[in-house]
């Protein structure tokens, strides 16, 4: 008895260690996303004041009403880090440190592992963080709540396909990694140009009526644009099934097409080799 | 210690030989360049659309935004281009290269400063806000003289110097064990919002915030009134003046945080 | 140069749930004066504060008390005087520029140290030459092989000719032919320009080849302050002497008559004994086991012997103060 006793009392220095580094981990790991938070929530605030500058005097800009512009502009912020912007660097580290031959050997397609792993990324930023500032936000600035279940619903699928259409494009341009060892500058250029594209900082409708029409052609609306556009009410509910159409129509495109370019990439590795 | 000029041999020597280093790899070089020329273009549509769209922000038309986002931007390239080895400045502690730097005859600071090298980044910002400044240049309501155009580079150095002070401040958090990059995050989240659109327009708390305590908004938003004559709404009317001075306050302050970080870091080790 | 330190500096532990700090002295209480031109080894367990004492002479620690100086300058006081007459090499750490050929690091620190080009151009061409460097002066540093890197370390930390030389671990994974070049250039350096080097080792092979005085550190205090010589003198008695007999001896028992010496282990057909040289003599200790092996139908087939060297000797000292903290835990458990 009393020896199982010491037995464990020597093990629990052991024991205790493990179990403090743990918390300190997770609270570090706590720390990081309340401070997370806060950094959406200045920006919200922030870009909360822009368009209410930007709309003084004026009680709508090509059809969108302020109160339309003030929530797409919220939660714009609040979606958008659930959708994939980190393929290329990841990618290109995995390049670097020569794992890439373990990521393209494996039974399964490269592809698909990159999207499993961004689809549990994307989980967890969900719970962790895209949840809680929907009810912060929407609470905060009152924010309209679509009145119908079509809406809801159009909203939810919607949000899906931009998830996968964001997946697709970002993979394809991180397959630019097989051409060129830094594709750091690549980088860049993705996050601009998807950024203005999808209308995440601006919506859409403000562009000029001819940039719109073609901004619109592309799949970028896909990712941000559409499942805003359907929660505020700009698409009318009559319109959201093409619009989802849209979308899954370009998802199907980008996933033909970056299996091609996988192909290709593939046949580019080998004649390199290690 | 050596007079200024040694050192800025010793400083422009060091560059030097980093950016030939960098060179070996021209294809890297030539696509960093061009990804970031991309942001450059983003940026400026960031303002163009909504003034197409809106005609005034904050009751400045598209000429006096776009000076204003060309001096941040000069500012902010020169600061990557001179500063930007500071946001590595947890990982210098971490890896116990401070030691190195402590170890040789030459000033921590300035061996972090002459570290780095050209990044293409640098040259790529300044492209965009070049031509932007040209653009808009023509539009300012103050005669162009020679002492204007001191002025306007007084400005962007400032403007880097500011922009440099904040980010010193931050890094010597990481003295006192602590990782800088939640503050870093924070610090840039203002620092872009003073790019593209007028300070006054963020409400009161936002006004203060980027004027009192990330003083950003003197690296662009408080001179551009001198240049278009325009009314100052927050503060003081001396705020357009005052951009090198609050730059000098900036950096004495910083550059004391810093010898305090020091201190700790020479009596404690790590 | 002569340095006298008092109390050490101290780590902080910070607890999770409590912001109490507790106090470890890295280095405690250390009274040490090293003369010009001495080579030092400076040993000691991980932890002991080997380290903690040269960031302390290199100027990169404050001490919290007593009184340091090397060469009549305070280092942390005087920070970039003391650099100036400091070169320092750690093993684990290149202090030369990743991408850059090789010869360009040496002129960035040429620039940086400010040294003259003539006197640049002499000292360097004399170490390429004694470490025979030529045929990679222009390679980037990252496809060095580690001695070669090794080697233009040493060369960088030398450039400006200090009068003392700060090596933490600089043989570290190097091959031998590397390490002794290394080592021998060390030991030129030192004669030639009477250069005082303190050298931080796990290899003990290299302090009994280069170093005058051996110092071993060990919970933030020295407890040996040595000549290599002395050292194997007042330590190194201990001999062993290995036996391989015709077959192995089961039930093996040292004869009565041997009862200072020690079974150590049995490999086979070879059994190792240790021994106090003040004891016993190997002569004795041979005739006694052939004596004991005769009846039993075994022979002694051959005879070795290993003396202590300076490697053993402080693997013993290390064991036995790890021992001491052992048997004092033991003691608080009970």
């Amino acid at each position: 008895m009393i020896t199982t006793f010491s037995q464990w009392a020597g093990d629990l220095p052991a024991g205790m260690a493990i179990i403090k580094s743990h918390v300190q981990e997770t609270l570090v790991y706590r720390f990081d996303l309340v401070i997370g938070l806060v950094r959406a929530l200045i920006l919200v605030g922030v870009f909360r004041y822009l368009w209410l500058a930007l709309y003084t005097g004026r009680p709508d800009v090509n059809g969108a009403s302020l109160a339309q512009t003030l929530a797409y502009a919220a939660l714009s912020l609040i979606i958008n880090p659930l959708f994939s912007n980190w393929l290329i660097g990841k990618v290109a580290n995995q390049m670097r440190t020569g794992n890439i031959i373990f990521d393209v050997t494996r039974p399964s397609y490269f592809g698909d592992l990159l999207l499993y792993q961004t689809v549990g990324q994307a989980l967890v930023k969900l719970i962790t963080t895209s949840i809680p500032l929907f009810v912060i936000v929407t609470v905060w600035l009152r924010i309209a709540l679509p009145d119908t279940p079509v809406v809801w619903l159009g909203f939810a699928v919607s949000l899906v396909l931009s998830f996968l259409t964001a997946f697709y494009i970002d993979y394809l341009a991180s397959l630019w990694n097989f051409w060129v060892t830094n594709a750091s500058g690549m980088r860049f250029a993705k996050w601009s140009i998807t950024d203005f594209l999808a209308g995440v900082y601006l919506p859409l409708w403000i562009f000029p009526a001819a940039l719109q029409q073609v901004v619109l052609l592309l799949p970028f609306r896909g990712i941000n644009y559409t499942p805003l556009a359907i929660f505020t009410g700009y698409i009318l509910p009559d319109r959201i099934w093409p619009e989802l159409a849209f979308q899954l129509v370009w998802v199907v495109v980008l996933m033909f097409v970056s299996r091609r370019l996988y192909v290709a990439a593939m046949r580019k590795l080998s004649v390199q080799g290690g | 210690m050596a007079n200024v000029w040694t050192l800025t041999k010793l400083l422009v020597f060091l560059r030097y030989k980093k950016f030939k280093a960098d060179l070996q790899y021209p294809a890297n070089f030539v696509s960093e360049m061009i990804g970031t020329a991309f942001i450059g273009v983003g940026d400026i549509l960031m303002l163009w659309i909504p003034s197409l769209a809106f005609k005034t922000i904050g009751g400045w038309n598209f000429w006096q935004l776009g000076f204003m986002f060309a001096l941040w931007k000069l500012a902010h390239g020169l600061h990557a281009f001179m500063f930007g080895a500071f946001l590595g400045h947890d990982d210098l502690i971490r890896d116990g290269e401070y030691d190195r730097l402590l170890v040789r005859p030459v000033h921590p600071l300035f061996q972090i400063v002459a570290s780095d090298s050209w990044p293409a980044d640098a040259l790529s910002e300044w492209i965009p806000s070049f031509t932007m400044l040209l653009v808009t240049a023509p539009h300012v309501q103050v005669p162009w003289t020679a002492l204007t155009i001191a002025w306007v580079i007084l400005i962007v150095i400032s403007g880097a110097v500011i922009e440099w002070a904040v980010s010193l401040f931050i890094s010597v958090f990481g003295f006192f064990f602590t990782r800088t990059n939640n503050l870093r995050g924070i610090a840039s989240t203002f620092l872009f919002r003073v790019a593209h659109f007028p300070a006054h327009i963020y409400g009161r708390v936002f006004a203060f915030v980027l004027t009192f305590v990330f003083p950003y908004a003197f690296m662009a938003y408080y001179p551009t009134h001198y240049f278009f004559k325009l009314d100052v709404q927050l503060y003081s009317t001396a705020f357009p003046y005052i951009t090198p001075l609050v730059a000098l306050i900036l950096l004495a302050i910083a550059m004391l945080f810093w010898r305090i970080g020091l201190g700790h870091y020479q009596s404690t080790g790590s | 140069m002569c340095c006298n330190k008092g109390q050490g500096t101290r780590e902080k532990v910070t607890r999770l749930f409590s912001p109490r700090y507790k106090t470890v002295r890295a280095v405690d209480g250390i009274d040490l004066c090293i003369k010009r031109g001495e080579i030092i080894g400076w040993l000691g367990p991980n932890g002991a504060g080997k380290s903690t004492t040269i960031k302390l002479l290199t100027g990169v620690l404050h001490p919290d008390g007593g009184a340091l100086k090397v060469n009549n300058l305070i280092p942390s006081k005087r920070r970039v005087e003391n650099a100036r007459q400091i070169g320092v090499v750690y093993g684990q750490r290149s202090q030369l520029w990743w991408d850059l050929p090789l010869i360009d690091s040496f002129e960035i620190l040429k620039a940086m140290y400010r040294i003259p080009p003539a006197q640049y151009r002499a000292n360097l061409d004399f170490m390429i030459e004694l470490l025979n460097m030529q045929s990679f002066l222009e390679q980037p540093v990252r496809k060095l092989s580690l001695g070669q890197r090794m080697k233009g370390d040493i060369v960088a930390s030398l450039l400006h000719e200090p009068p003392i030389l700060y090596l933490d671990e600089p043989t570290i994974g190097l091959d031998v032919v590397s390490k002794n070049a290394i080592l021998n250039f060390i030991g030129a350096l030192n004669a030639n320009r009477h250069t005082t080097v303190l050298l931080t080792t796990h290899n003990l092979s290299d302090v009994e080849h280069l170093c005058k005085r051996i110092l071993i550190i060990d919970h933030g205090k020295i407890i040996l302050d040595v000549l290599p010589d002395d050292l194997i003198q007042r330590y190194g008695k201990q001999r062993q002497l290995i036996v391989e007999f015709s077959r192995a001896p089961d039930g093996f028992v040292l004869p009565i008559t041997i009862n200072k010496a020690v079974i150590a282990r049995r490999e086979g057909n070879k059994v190792v004994i240790v021994f106090n040289r003040d004891d016993l003599s190997a002569l004795q200790l041979i005739a006694s086991l052939s004596e004991a092996a005769l009846p039993t139908g075994v022979n002694i087939v051959d005879v070795s012997i290993k003396d202590d060297n300076v490697e053993s000797v402080i693997t013993r000292i290390y064991e036995d103060r790890e021992g001491k903290g052992t048997a004092r835990q033991e003691k608080q458990a009970r």
